[in-house]
C-alpha cells in the first residue's frame, strides 16, 4: 500500500491547556489515507464545527494532530528530511475556502502565480516562466491577457479562485487540498471552478480531497465521500450510494435539507423537530441528541464503523448486523474513477 | 382610506403592500456614475413571498436598501417611487422614515447574526427597537406594541412571546450573543425584524453564512413567522434552491435591471429570459451528474456598461437589435413579465432541455 499522504488515528484537541478547563475536540480517531494511484476527488463534508477544516490543516502540515501520525509517502511529517519536506510542500497544495483574503492587495495577480516558480525553481529563463504562467491560466479556462498584470479587486471572486486553482497546478502536484473553494463565490460561477478541479483530476491526473458543506457540489464532482459530525465519521463511501440511500440518520438529515431547484420537491421539514434539540455530550455517539432513532445503547458507547455494502460504511447502531470495519481500513472501500456508478444497483 | 399611487392604477394596487416604480439608484464615484439600480418596478401583495436574485453585484442589495432609504453617499436614490402600503416612502422625512423602519419595513441583514450588540442582553435588544420606532405607528397598523408604554411584566411576556415564535426558549432573553450559535442569532433577528408586525420584511441573503440544515430551520422559521404576521418578504440571493423553497414569485436581476419577474413554478419549469434560463440550468443537482458548466463570460462593469440589452455580450441569443435597443419589461403572458427582444423566436423552437 503506497499510501501518497496518510492520516492515521488522529486526534486533535483545541485549548484546554493549564488555565482553562474548556477544550474542544475538533477531530476524534480519524483515519485517512489517499493513493497515490489512482487519482481520486474524494469528498469531506459537515457542518461547522465537524473537523473539517482541521483535517485540511493537518493534510498541510499547517497543524500538528494532538494524537496520530501523517505520514507523507510512510514517512512521518515531522520526521522528513528538507529536501523531503521540500517535495511535500511541493507535491500538497491547497486552495482556500476565502479567495478574497488569500491576495495581497498591493501586489498584482501575477505575484501569487511567480512566487511559486521562484520558490521552487521551475523556470530557467523569463520567457520560460511566462510560458508556464499562461499554460496554468489557459488550463482553468482564463486568458491571460485578461488576467494577468490586474490587481485583485479588478477581479471576481469566481476568477481569483480559478487563479489560485492554476497556481496550484503550476507546480504539478499530486494532492490538492481544496477547503470549501467555491462556498464564497457566486452560484453561476461555482461550477466553473468545479469544474475546473475535476479536469485538473482528470487531465494531470491529480487527486483532491473536496472540502465542503455543500452534498450537491461534492456529489457533482467526486467518487467518494466522507461525512463527518462532530469530529468522527458519520458515513462514507461511495458517492452515489451515499448521497441516494443515505442510512446514517445524519446523512439522511442533510440530505432532506438541502434546498432543490424545484418548487414541488419541498425539503424534508420533518428534520426540524429532531435537529432543533442542542448537541448532548455524552460517551455515545454524537448524533445521539439529535437523532429520531437513538437507541439506549447509543448513549453508552460510539458506534464503530459498520460495513453497509462492499463500498460504503456507517457509524450506527442501526447498521450493526454488518461487520465493523477498522477506521484505517476505510479508504481501502473507496471506489476508483468510473466505477461508482456500477455500484448502485 | 389609504391613498392610491398617483401613476397607474394596477389591478392589485390596494392589496399590494409595497410598490416599487421606476427606481433609480446611482452611485457617484471618481471613475464615474455606477448605475446600480435601474427602473426598477416591482409590487409585492401583502403576504406574498418574492425572490429577489442575481449574480454579485447586480444590484440587489442596493435596491433592498434603497426601499428603506438606507442608501449611503456616495449612492444617491435619483427617482422613482416606493410606496409601502399607503405611504410615499421617499417623501417621508428623515424622522418619519426612522419610524418606519421596523415598524413598517423591517431588515434582515446578510450576516445580521453580527450585527447583535456583543454586551447587551437579548432581552434588551428585543425591546430597543421597539421602544425607539414606536410611537408615531405606521398607518393603521398601530398594534399596541410601544414597549415605552409596555409595564415590565407586559415587556417579559412579549418577549416571550417573540423567542417562542422564532422557536427559542424564553431564558435566551438573559443571554448574551456569544452564547448562542449562529442559526440561534439569526433567530434573535427574525424576532426583532417580526416585532412590531411590519407589512414588509426585506431579508437580504439570511442564511449565507449558516449550514445545510440550519439555513433549513431559519427559512421555514421565517416562512411560519411571516405567514403569522402577515407580512410580505423580499428575499434577496443568489441561490435558487432557497428561492424554490421559499419564495412565490422571482424577479431576476442583471445590472442593475429586472429581466424576468414570474411566478416561481414557471420560472423553475420553464425560464423565459435567456439569463434566467443560465442561471437555472448552471445549478449542480443532486439527481444526476452533468457537466459542470456556469454562465460564459462575466457580469458587465457597471461604469461601462453594454448599450441595447445589457446581457446581450452573454447571450447566446443576441443579434444585432439586442446591441442597440434597449428592451423592456414586458407582460408576455399572464404573470410573467420579460425583458428580451428574441423571446418569440427562442422559445418557438423546441427547448433543449427540459426541467431539472
Amino acid at each position: 500500500m503506497s499510501a501518497l499522504l496518510e492520516v492515521q488515528h488522529i486526534t486533535k484537541v483545541f485549548g484546554g491547556g493549564l488555565f482553562s478547563r474548556n477544550s474542544t475536540t475538533a477531530l476524534e480517531d480519524f483515519s485517512l489515507a489517499i493513493a497515490s494511484e489512482p487519482p481520486s476527488i474524494t469528498a469531506v463534508v459537515g457542518e461547522s464545527g465537524s473537523g473539517k477544516t482541521t483535517l485540511a490543516r493537518i493534510l498541510l502540515g499547517l497543524e500538528t494532530p494532538t494524537e496520530g501520525q501523517v505520514l507523507y509517502q510512510g514517512k512521518d511529517l515531522r520526521e522528513l528530511s528538507t529536501a523531503e519536506w521540500h517535495s511535500f510542500r511541493r507535491d500538497v497544495q491547497v486552495v482556500f475556502q476565502d479567495p478574497f483574503e488569500v491576495y495581497n492587495p498591493f501586489y498584482k495577480i501575477d505575484h501569487v502565480l511567480t512566487t511559486p516558480i521562484a520558490k521552487f525553481g521551475l523556470a530557467k529563463s523569463q520567457q520560460e516562466r511566462q510560458t508556464l504562467i499562461e499554460e496554468a491560466l489557459h488550463s482553468v479556462g482564463l486568458r491571460p491577457e485578461n488576467t494577468l498584470g490586474r490587481r485583485p479587486h479588478q477581479l471576481s471572486g469566481g476568477q481569483r479562485q480559478r487563479i489560485m486553482v492554476a497556481r496550484a497546478l503550476l507546480l504539478r502536484p499530486r494532492l490538492i487540498v481544496a477547503d470549501e473553494p467555491v462556498s464564497m463565490i457566486d452560484a453561476s460561477l461555482r461550477a466553473t471552478v468545479l469544474g475546473n478541479l475535476r479536469q485538473l483530476n482528470e487531465e494531470f491526473g491529480i487527486s483532491v480531497v473536496y472540502i465542503t458543506h455543500d452534498l450537491t457540489t461534492a456529489y457533482q464532482i467526486s467518487e467518494n465521500i466522507i461525512v463527518m459530525y462532530s469530529g468522527s465519521v458519520a458515513e462514507a463511501g461511495d458517492i452515489n450510494l451515499v448521497v441516494k440511500q443515505p442510512q446514517h440518520p445524519y446523512t439522511q438529515l442533510l440530505i432532506g435539507s438541502v434546498p432543490q431547484p424545484d418548487p414541488d420537491r419541498r425539503w424534508n421539514t420533518e428534520a426540524m423537530a429532531a435537529s432543533t434539540a442542542a448537541t448532548g455530550g455524552s460517551n455515545g455517539c454524537k448524533f445521539f441528541a439529535r437523532c429520531p432513532h437513538a437507541m439506549s445503547q447509543c448513549a453508552d458507547s460510539a458506534p464503530p464503523l459498520f460495513q453497509t455494502d462492499a463500498h460504503r460504511l456507517a457509524a450506527c447502531y442501526l447498521h450493526e448486523a454488518s461487520p465493523s470495519l477498522p477506521a484505517e481500513e476505510m479508504a481501502s472501500l473507496f471506489v476508483g474513477r468510473g466505477a461508482s456508478a456500477n455500484a448502485l444497483s | 382610506m389609504t391613498p392610491q399611487p398617483r401613476s397607474n392604477g394596477e389591478a392589485h394596487a390596494q392589496s399590494a403592500a409595497l410598490q416599487v416604480r421606476d427606481l433609480r439608484v446611482h452611485y457617484d464615484t471618481p471613475s464615474g456614475v455606477v448605475q446600480a439600480v435601474d427602473s426598477v418596478s416591482f409590487s409585492l401583495k401583502a403576504g406574498e413571498r418574492f425572490g429577489l436574485v442575481g449574480e454579485s453585484g447586480s444590484g440587489k442589495t442596493t435596491l433592498a436598501m434603497a426601499l428603506l432609504r438606507m442608501i449611503k453617499p456616495p449612492g444617491q436614490i435619483e427617482s422613482g417611487q416606493v410606496w409601502l402600503g399607503g405611504q410615499d416612502v421617499l417623501a417621508l422625512s428623515g424622522e418619519e422614515m426612522r419610524k418606519l423602519r421596523l415598524a413598517g419595513i423591517a431588515l434582515v441583514a446578510q450576516g445580521s447574526m453580527n450585527s447583535l450588540n456583543p454586551v447587551t442582553r437579548i432581552r434588551r435588544q428585543l425591546l430597543d427597537g421597539m421602544r425607539d420606532h414606536a410611537a408615531t405607528g405606521s398607518n393603521g397598523t398601530d398594534n399596541g406594541t410601544s414597549a415605552a408604554k409596555m409595564s415590565r411584566r407586559e415587556q417579559e411576556a412579549y418577549v416571550r412571546d417573540l423567542l417562542a415564535r422564532v422557536g427559542l426558549e424564553s431564558q435566551v432573553a438573559d443571554m448574551y450573543p456569544h452564547e448562542l450559535s449562529g442559526g440561534m442569532k439569526q433567530r434573535v433577528c427574525i424576532a426583532m425584524a417580526i416585532s412590531m408586525r411590519p407589512q414588509v420584511i426585506i431579508a437580504d441573503e439570511p442564511t449565507s453564512a449558516l449550514d445545510v440544515v440550519v439555513q433549513m430551520q431559519i427559512m421555514e422559521t421565517l416562512r411560519r413567522v411571516q405567514e403569522e404576521v402577515g407580512a410580505a418578504v423580499l428575499l434577496v440571493g443568489h441561490d435558487m434552491g432557497i428561492m424554490a423553497q421559499f419564495v412565490d414569485r422571482v424577479g431576476v436581476m442583471y445590472a442593475g435591471k429586472l429581466v424576468e419577474v414570474s411566478p416561481v413554478r414557471e420560472i423553475f419549469s420553464r425560464p423565459l429570459h435567456p439569463y434566467a434560463r443560465l442561471l437555472i440550468e448552471c445549478l449542480p443537482s443532486l439527481e444526476v451528474k452533468d457537466t459542470l458548466e456556469g454562465i460564459p463570460g462575466l457580469p458587465p462593469s457597471l461604469l461601462e456598461r453594454p448599450t441595447g440589452c445589457l446581457f446581450h455580450p452573454r447571450c447566446p441569443h443576441a443579434t444585432t437589435e439586442c446591441e442597440t435597443q434597449e428592451q423592456m419589461l414586458d407582460e408576455v403572458q399572464p404573470e410573467r413579465w420579460v425583458a428580451c427582444h428574441r423571446l418569440e423566436q427562442i422559445h418557438n423552437s423546441p427547448p433543449e432541455t427540459g426541467d431539472q
